[in-house]
């Protein structure tokens, strides 16, 4: 009898829990719809349309027609002769004058010695000169920047150099006046003597 | 009146005499051989020579153009000039590639690429650039016909020009023809000069 009591009671118990769980299932079930009915018009929106709209470049008009304003100029493109290139590029072309004393000595080898050197930066030149006495390889002197018209006749010692005569290499740096800007630079062969 | 002419001429008789008792010293170094017969003096002569200055006029840059359609390049004479009063020896002691345009090549050697049929980004890398004395423009009889491509780093002598004179020089190159654009492109060019 107890046993039939307690059967019946859990029966009761259980249908009332399903009874609860309905109003979720059918929240589920229709939330599902809805997703998939979202995902169905999406898909349709990528399809390609059968009539796309007319773009911007097409006119109304089925073939496109001619927009006759304007002119061409006659004849075959003109291309620069030769002698027209050349004269554009020889205009870019910067030229100049070195004048170098052969020869630079220097009364002692001591770092910080001044000896004579002279080197011209001559007035019909465009640039700054920057000399640079190299000595195996190691630079040894370098001028002060020479503008046009302005020369040097003398450096200094920037490291110890044994007496004795040297065949050494001179460069010349070429800077804008302008800009200051790096342009070139030419080498010179020159006799160094110190003593 | 004579007395007064007599003193001013016995001033300046003292002046000479003593201007050239002061000068004296002044041949110090002078000395008097004596002796009896023949004598002998020895004279030293002391000469003083002054370096010459090594004087030439030459361009810092050179610009040359690539037509690709015309499948043409063009760049005018490099032009060197001895100022110097006497013979120079011009040696182009290294041409390269150098930044600074809109495009920056690299070099290379003639017989590397395939020129005509480059692509877009090899035509845009890419250049064979020489340079060589021109004949019968200065230089002195013997003077290097050989090219000196960029992309070799040892210096090529070109020649001795004699003074006054100019000598000229012109570039040769192998290039792509795939351009897009409006380039430019530079490369440097050192000189070295001295005395012959």
């Amino acid at each position: 009898m107890t046993t039939e009591k307690i059967n019946e009671s859990k029966g009761k118990k259980e249908d009332k829990k399903r009874k609860r769980k309905w109003p979720y299932i059918l929240a589920i079930l229709l939330l599902l719809l809805l997703l998939l009915l979202l995902l169905l018009r999406s898909c349709g929106n990528q399809r390609p349309s059968p009539n796309p709209p007319p773009s911007s470049s097409i006119t109304s008009s089925s073939t496109p027609s001619l927009d006759d304003t304007g002119s061409a100029e006659p004849g075959s493109g003109s291309t620069p002769s030769r002698q027209e290139i050349l004269s554009r590029l020889q205009k870019q072309e910067v030229t100049v004058t070195d004048k170098v004393s052969a020869q630079a000595s220097f009364s002692s080898g001591a770092k910080g010695s001044i000896g004579t050197w002279e080197v011209e930066n001559p007035s019909s030149n465009t640039v700054i000169m920057q000399c640079e006495i190299m000595l195996d390889g190691e630079t040894m002197a370098k001028s002060a920047p020479i503008y046009p018209g302005q020369h040097i006749d003398g450096l200094t010692l920037s490291r110890q150099v044994l007496p004795g005569n040297y065949n050494v290499t001179a460069t010349i740096r070429y800077y804008s006046k302008d800009t200051k800007a790096y342009l070139g630079m030419a080498d010179y062969k020159i006799h160094l003597s110190v003593s | 009146m004579k007395n007064r002419f007599r003193k001013v001429l016995a001033g300046i008789v003292t002046f000479a005499v003593l201007g050239v008792t002061a000068a004296v010293p002044a041949f110090a170094a002078d000395k008097t051989d004596t002796g009896t017969g023949s004598i002998t003096g020895n004279v030293t002569i002391n000469g003083s020579i002054s370096p010459l200055t090594i004087s030439v006029t030459h361009p810092i840059n050179v610009a040359y153009a690539i037509s690709p359609d015309a499948e043409t390049f063009t760049a005018p004479d490099i032009k060197v000039t001895n100022n110097t009063k006497v013979a120079v020896i011009a040696t182009v002691e290294s041409l390269k590639a150098a930044s600074g345009g809109t495009l920056t090549f690299t070099d290379v050697d003639p017989s590397a690429k395939a020129w005509r049929s480059l692509s877009l980004a090899d035509s845009k890398k890419y250049i064979a650039l020489g340079i060589a004395a021109k004949g019968n423009s200065g230089w002195n009889s013997g003077y290097s016909t050989s090219t000196h491509w960029a992309v070799n780093d040892s210096p090529l002598q070109v020649g001795t020009l004699n003074p006054n004179t100019s000598g000229a020089l012109s570039l040769t190159a192998d290039y792509g023809l795939a351009f897009d654009g409006a380039y430019t492109a530079n490369h440097q060019l050192v000189f070295q000069f001295q005395l012959a």
